[in-house]
């Protein structure tokens, strides 16, 4: 065998893949059992090497983490105030424009049945305001712990 | 109502999450970065009290800055950066060496015909599952790695635990391919060494 031994660099490299070998020193190490052997020992090292336990906290990182970090405010509910305030604009609006139409309608009725009128509309609104904003908020806990 | 196997948050759905106030995603972030960051902060960092703290640094760091990451890079790859210029900068604080280049040779590839003794290199019969006990070369490797330069021990870490291919390293190190695979190139030598010194010194 005339061809020199493979390099340290070489070795390594053909103890990764032969295939990073140029022709030469493939058909070096083909008929080299010393060059074979060397190959083998670096092969043995590195899957050793990969093999190796990772190394892991005694403590949830994650868990440390999440409690480190600054803790984000709620967006303020710009959508669910301007539905609010379009809604109040619009029932303003109304009375503004058909309030005094309205009046004799209401002076006519009963003092009872005008009353109970009102409550029940003020009832209704006031229901689907919070039930825009009870659902605002789940949608806001599922976003955040989702 | 049939519970379908959901596909995992990719990484840009997880940032926009994190970005949008969902905190909870980037718990996430942290359990698919925690190995590479872990691994990186075992390597670097030789005080383990220091370690924790410096893990949840680099963890804030990644929070603060993810609105600037325009994926560029992987995720991890980003993490690992980050990872990398915190332990230097505690190593800078503490003025710790991350490889002492005066301790190598100018060119340590030019050693064709310079081998080891025949007795410590495995021959063509060498079995070595059988020379020596998986558990004793983990030790001894374990060691071995130990007494790397931290540089060293991390890039040793990087590409044959962790599965980094050359350009990632070299992103999250800042250091060129080239110098990567000499650095590795170097590191695997030292290892060999020490692992054939076992050998001798066991008498195997």
């Amino acid at each position: 065998m005339t061809s020199p031994h493979l390099s340290e660099r070489a070795l390594q490299e053909a103890a990764e893949s032969a295939s990073l070998l140029p022709a030469p020193q493939v058909a070096h190490l083909r008929g080299c059992l010393l060059c074979q052997g060397r190959v083998a020992t670096y092969r043995h090292l590195l899957t050793a090497v990969a093999h190796l336990p990772q190394p892991t906290f005694s403590f949830d990182l994650t868990a440390s983490v999440l409690a480190q970090l600054p803790q984000t405010r709620p967006a303020f509910p710009w959508v669910l105030s301007g539905v609010v305030a379009l809604v109040l604009g619009v029932v303003v609006a109304f009375l503004a424009l058909f309030g005094p139409l309205l009046a004799p309608v209401f002076q006519s009725l009963s003092t009872g049945l005008g009353a109970g009128l009102v409550a029940v509309a003020g009832f209704f609104v006031a229901g689907q305001c919070l039930e825009l904003l009870a659902r605002h908020r789940r949608q806001m806990r599922q976003l955040a712990f989702s | 109502m049939s519970n379908l196997p959901t596909s995992p948050a990719t990484d840009q759905q997880l940032v926009a999450q994190v970005l949008g106030g969902n905190t909870a995603a980037f718990g996430q972030i942290v359990q698919r970065t925690e190995g590479l960051v872990t691994q990186m902060l075992f390597k670097m960092i030789h005080h383990p009290a220091d370690r924790p703290d410096i893990a949840q640094e680099v963890y804030l760091k990644v929070f603060k800055n993810l609105a600037g990451f325009k994926f560029q890079a992987k995720l991890s790859t980003w993490v690992g950066q980050i990872t990398y210029n915190t332990c230097l900068h505690y190593l800078e604080k503490k003025q710790l060496v991350l490889v002492d280049l005066s301790e190598h040779k100018p060119d340590d590839s030019s050693e064709e015909g310079r081998s080891p003794p025949v007795s410590l290199v495995a021959g063509p019969g060498y079995d070595p599952e059988t020379a020596l006990f998986d558990q004793d070369l983990a030790t001894i490797l374990s060691t071995a790695i130990e007494q790397l330069p931290p540089l060293y021990r991390t890039l040793i870490a990087l590409y044959h635990q962790q599965e980094l291919s050359y350009e990632e390293i070299a992103q999250i190190t800042s250091l060129p391919d080239g110098t990567v695979k000499n650095y590795l190139f170097r590191a695997r030598k030292q290892l060999k060494q020490h692992l054939l010194a076992s050998y001798q010194r066991d008498d195997l």
